[in-house]
């Protein structure tokens, strides 16, 4: 039984091992990006899907989290005060992925076949959207889009550092201001940017849920993550004192829900595509469930859903770090082939048809590991800069009142 | 085994005790149990973890048996399905395949949760014994306010350790504002 | 200082503001709260306005027999639909009633899995609030079908004729849907009823009301043996209906995004759909719940947080709702599919552009005002919010239902819907059939789940030191 506060003093200082975390994880991701540039050297419409591929997960981490973290804002919870400091982390990570998003900028001809007028005049259904989808609207469109998400995430870090030291409720309130809009934001730039960047690689098929789609796969992606990084952590003060099973069990039963919205949104558009059968839209996913690609999917149907969702409906799984742990790693590798299959088998410009044979090629992983090791380099240096815990969050010591440690 | 004393006396349910708070229920169990009775059952407004656990009471099926007819519900309703729309009664609907997967998910899940559901239910009722007419502790004259306000712990005369007297001090020992014995 | 932490539960993690009321008010014990909800039913006296308002729900619920009775002799000719519009009122009504039927099972199986304790004081009217409000919806398809006494068609079971149901029409989804959902939210209901009418059985003095309650609360007796598993089946019960609810209104959205109507056919129906039940199931609440806590003088019971929660939820799904009205009208466009743009326009700008304008006022304009706290903590302009929302949910689904129809591929097939006063008369039946069954609900049972209610008393937590002894 022990009811003692921590000290006024204490400052929560992340573990000293984060530092060195990150510079490993920077030397692996300068080693990938050297030979991701060879690739992009010598065959660049495969290395920039690769890298879109990889852009996209790591989007997903910082946008995810960012969403993840003003809904926290809103309702609160245990998982979200614990694992808040994860969430900033990677939201400071946004205007690291501005400028990584300049590569796809540079490779968009090798992208997108609408990028050539040929292409669009020879089809009517893209020449109808051609005030949309063109060139420079489609530039100026991702400059909105940073500048807005830049904007949300400095307006996040800045309340959360005066928070740091100011326990006035007035301090947490604008946080909340900040949030209730700023999710809104979030979907509306998040639905135009998945269109823009991923949904126009194929660019006669649409889809209204694919927004959506995203939007759920970016927060399952943030929740796995944010549950690695906790577990790992968890032998360190304070995690070794407040991240019971308790608090492992909530974080499992998030993981769980995300599982089964992604998996809801997943097969209502594949069903609706399919009893559909028209044209326009059953061709997306015939490129995705023949020549190969169909062995991608029922992957995807097994391991990002039916294998996670069975063993995360354990109680003691989700009890249990060194069980959760693995599953989690799972969910992120999955996140990375689900990306893959969305991504890969759609046409090359300059050629109608699509990549119809199962290909995967070196930078689809060399690409991806190079953005997501920067990104953990940036994420590990910001999260040991700060403190792990909130001091002055109203909620904190009744928390650390009744964790008892593992 | 039991020792309720001579054949005249009415039978003997138990001693039941009566407490105010949780914390002298959980008390009180802990102490019944140290002392070796096992035969006894708590009876509280409202869920409380705990008393269950101190009673001796740790795990139920609940949760095994509504697995079981989640299972034996999403088995029964594809299969249903695919005997119908397969073999049963073709039919040929806008040229979709007999074996339609996509669409029989739908009907597998309501069919999973279900089963499930009243599986979930039915097994919690069973094993509870209800619906149950009679039950000696309803006897007891203050027993309506556990519904409404009050703790009891009841120590029946089933257990081997049973004495009405030495039970009766045993329990008056506790936080228990009233203890009276309850006959069958 | 009153406002301490343990004034609320101790299982949610909120920060209280200033001002911001808790949710069950200081004061109340154990048995204020038992006798508090008891006295509502079996010590309060029927009153004139409770006769008066019943009586105005049962001439409505005439009204319905009515229309039923010529219909079941005309035929559904004398409905307002024809081709090319074969869906009108019916179906709008029907999505309309399934949408409401959502908020019950949220409430109480989704807000106990996430812990939110402010739910444990409306989640018994809103599951009333559900089986009417599916009781409601059900009418329609089955007096849809012309031949109501033959619905039993549209289960599987052998017959003389080797007749099957084609497993591949969502309709049929859809039976199965709505019968495992009324089925599930009806055992969730009595489940959670047990305890409360046990504590009715003992609490009752006439002798024929003991006896009723007694034989339903079918001798339950409160035994930690008997919680432990009840506890067990309540939390597996809700962890089936939290999918199950999205899995209900996914399928009606199926009934229009499987087929290839533009309109019908988009695939952000399902999650969409969704978010419009909860939206228009939690303005069902507060039009309850804010009368009730008048009436009944529960406001300590159903706080002001309660109804701020609830509008908090309501903006929130309402702006879902929103996003799926851009992502039609953006993916519209973007398809460069002349049908989908045309289904668009002829919206926006069509014969029938009034529904849709009015749809856009009622169900995203005006209730942006719930960002202000004033108006989320001043019930009146609550109540009449969540009125409006309803009417536009209602919309919604002519909306679709009709606009989509009316004008499809070929224009020569083109025609216009017109609801007739059997239409009208049939919907307003069932709001009769639901607030006739609210009201008696809410004589006869315990319209607040009182032993859910006790978990949030301080006094009814162990100690710290008992806890761990």
């Amino acid at each position: 039984m022990s009811s003692t506060t921590y000290p006024a003093s204490y400052r929560f200082a992340a573990p000293a091992s984060t530092m060195s975390r990150s510079t490993r994880w920077l030397v692996i991701g300068v080693i990938a990006a050297v030979a991701s540039i060879a690739g992009a050297l010598t065959s660049p419409q495969m290395f920039y899907r690769g890298y879109l591929i990889g852009y996209m997960l790591v989007l997903g981490f910082s946008l995810g989290a960012m969403a993840l973290l003003m809904l926290g804002h809103m309702t609160g919870g245990n998982w979200w005060m614990i694992g808040r400091r994860v969430l900033e982390a990677a939201v400071g990570n946004l205007p690291l992925l501005t400028l990584l998003w300049i590569p796809l900028w540079i490779g968009r001809h090798a992208l997108y076949s609408w990028m050539d007028p040929a292409f669009v005049n020879s089809h009517p259904s893209v020449l109808a959207k051609a005030g949309y989808l063109n060139d420079h609207f489609w530039t100026i469109r991702a400059v909105i889009y940073f500048a807005l998400w830049n904007l949300w995430g400095m307006a996040l870090r800045r309340g959360s550092r005066q928070q740091d030291d100011n326990a006035a409720p007035a301090v947490w309130q604008r946080l909340k201001v900040w949030s209730a809009p700023g999710l809104l934001v979030y979907a509306l730039t998040l639905t135009l940017a998945v269109t823009d960047w991923v949904m126009s690689l194929d660019a006669t098929w649409f889809s209204t849920i694919f927004g959506m789609f995203f939007i759920i796969s970016q927060l399952l992606s943030v929740m796995a993550l944010m549950i690695v990084v906790l577990c790992s952590l968890r032998e360190y003060e304070p995690y070794d004192r407040i991240l019971g099973p308790e608090q492992l069990h909530d974080y499992g039963k998030l993981m769980l829900a995300f599982t089964m919205v992604w998996a809801y949104f997943s097969f209502s558009q594949w069903l609706i595509i399919w009893a559909g059968n028209l044209p326009e839209e059953i061709t997306w996913y015939l490129d995705r469930i023949t020549g190969g690609w169909q062995r991608v999917a029922l992957g995807l149907v097994i391991l990002q859903f039916a294998l996670p969702f069975l063993l995360l409906l354990s109680k003691e799984l989700k009890r249990d770090a060194r069980k959760l742990m693995p599953l989690a790693l799972l969910v992120l590798l999955m996140r990375y082939i689900d990306l893959y299959w969305i991504v890969a088998p759609n046409p090359f410009p300059g050629s109608d048809a699509a990549a119809h044979h199962l290909t995967y090629h070196w930078t689809y992983f060399a690409a991806p590991l190079a953005l997501v090791s920067i990104w953990l380099g940036a994420f590990f240096r910001y999260f040991g800069s700060r403190p792990v815990l909130v001091v002055t969050e109203p909620m904190l010591p009744r928390l650390w009142e009744k964790s008892h440690g593992h | 085994m039991t020792n309720h004393g001579t054949g005249d006396e009415p039978k003997l349910h138990g001693v039941v005790a009566e407490y105010t708070t949780p914390d002298g229920l959980l008390e009180a169990c802990n102490k019944a149990r140290a002392a070796g009775y096992r035969r006894m059952d708590a009876y509280t407004p409202y869920p409380i973890e705990e008393i269950a656990d101190a009673i001796g009471f740790e795990k139920t099926r609940v949760p095994l048996l509504t697995l079981c007819g989640g299972i034996l519900g999403g088995l029964s309703g594809y299969m249903l399905q695919y005997w119908v729309n397969v073999s049963a009664y073709p039919l040929n609907i806008g040229g979709r395949p007999l074996h339609s997967w996509p669409s029989f998910i739908i009907i597998t899940f309501e069919m999973t949760i279900l089963f499930a559901g009243i599986t979930a239910v039915v097994g919690m009722l069973t094993l509870n014994g209800l619906p149950q007419p009679y039950h000696p502790i309803f006897n007891h004259p203050r027993f309506a306010s556990a519904s409404r306000d009050r703790f009891f712990l009841c120590i029946e005369a089933a257990d081997v350790k049973f004495d009405v007297a030495d039970t009766t001090r045993f329990l008056q020992a506790t936080s228990a504002v009233d203890v009276a014995e309850v006959a069958d | 200082m009153e406002h301490a932490p343990e004034t609320k539960s101790s299982e949610t993690m909120e920060r209280l503001l200033p001002g911001q009321s808790p949710v069950l008010l200081p004061g109340h014990t154990l048995e204020t709260i038992t006798d508090k909800i008891v006295s509502i039913v079996l010590r309060r006296p029927v009153t004139l306005g409770w006769v008066g308002g019943f009586a105005f729900f049962f001439g409505l619920l005439n009204l319905m027999l009515l229309a039923m009775a010529w219909l079941f002799i005309r035929g559904t000719g004398i409905w307002g639909i024809n081709v090319p519009v074969g869906w009108g009122f019916a179906i709008v009504n029907f999505v309309w009633w399934v949408g409401i039927g959502h908020a019950g099972t949220l409430i109480s199986a989704i807000l106990l899995l996430v812990k939110q304790g402010w739910r444990n004081s409306i989640n018994r009217f809103a599951e009333a609030m559900t089986l009417f409000a599916v009781a409601c919806a059900g009418v329609f398809p089955l007096i849809h079908t012309g031949r109501p006494w033959l619905a039993y068609w549209l289960f599987p079971y052998p017959n003389t004729m080797g007749v099957w149901p084609q497993f591949r029409s969502p309709l049929l989804w859809d039976v199965f849907a709505v019968s495992t959902y009324a089925t599930i939210s009806a055992l969730f209901w009595f489940v959670g009823l047990l305890p409360d009418l046990a504590t009715f059985r003992d609490a009752a003095t006439n002798p024929v009301a003991k006896r009723i309650y007694g034989l339903l609360a079918m001798g339950w007796r409160g035994s930690a043996r008997h919680w432990k598993r009840y506890e067990s089946a309540y939390v597996l019960l809700a962890g089936l209906a939290a999918p199950l609810v999205l899995s209900v209104h996914t399928v009606v959205s199926f009934d229009f995004a499987i087929s290839i109507i533009p309109g019908w056919h988009t695939t952000v129906f399902p999650p969409y759909f969704v978010a419009g039940a909860i939206y228009s199931g939690f303005a069902m609440v507060l039009v309850l719940a804010i009368p009730i806590r008048h009436f009944y003088g529960v406001q300590d019971m159903m706080t002001m947080r309660h109804l701020d929660n609830a509008a908090k939820v309501m903006l929130g799904t309402g702006l879902i709702v929103a996003y799926g009205y851009s992502m039609e009208a953006f993916y519209a466009y973007y398809s460069g599919s002349l049908y989908e743009w045309f289904v668009l326009k002829n919206r926006m700008m069509g014969p029938l552009a009034w529904s849709y304008w009015c749809l856009i006022i009622f169900n995203v304009l005006i209730p942006q005002v719930l960002w202000i706290r004033k108006v989320r903590l001043y019930p009146p302009a609550l109540f009449c919010t969540s009125v409006v929302i309803l009417f536009g949910m209602w919309l919604e689904r002519f909306v679709i239902v009709v606009t989509s129809l009316h004008r499809d591929f070929l224009p020569s097939s083109w025609g216009m819907y017109v609801a007739t006063k059997w239409d009208y008369m049939t919907y307003l039946g069932t709001l009769g059939l639901f607030f006739c069954a609210m009201f008696l609900f809410i004589r006869l049972m315990p319209m607040i789940t009182i032993f859910e209610m006790r978990l949030l008393v301080p006094q009814s937590k162990l100690s710290e030191e008992a806890a761990h002894d």
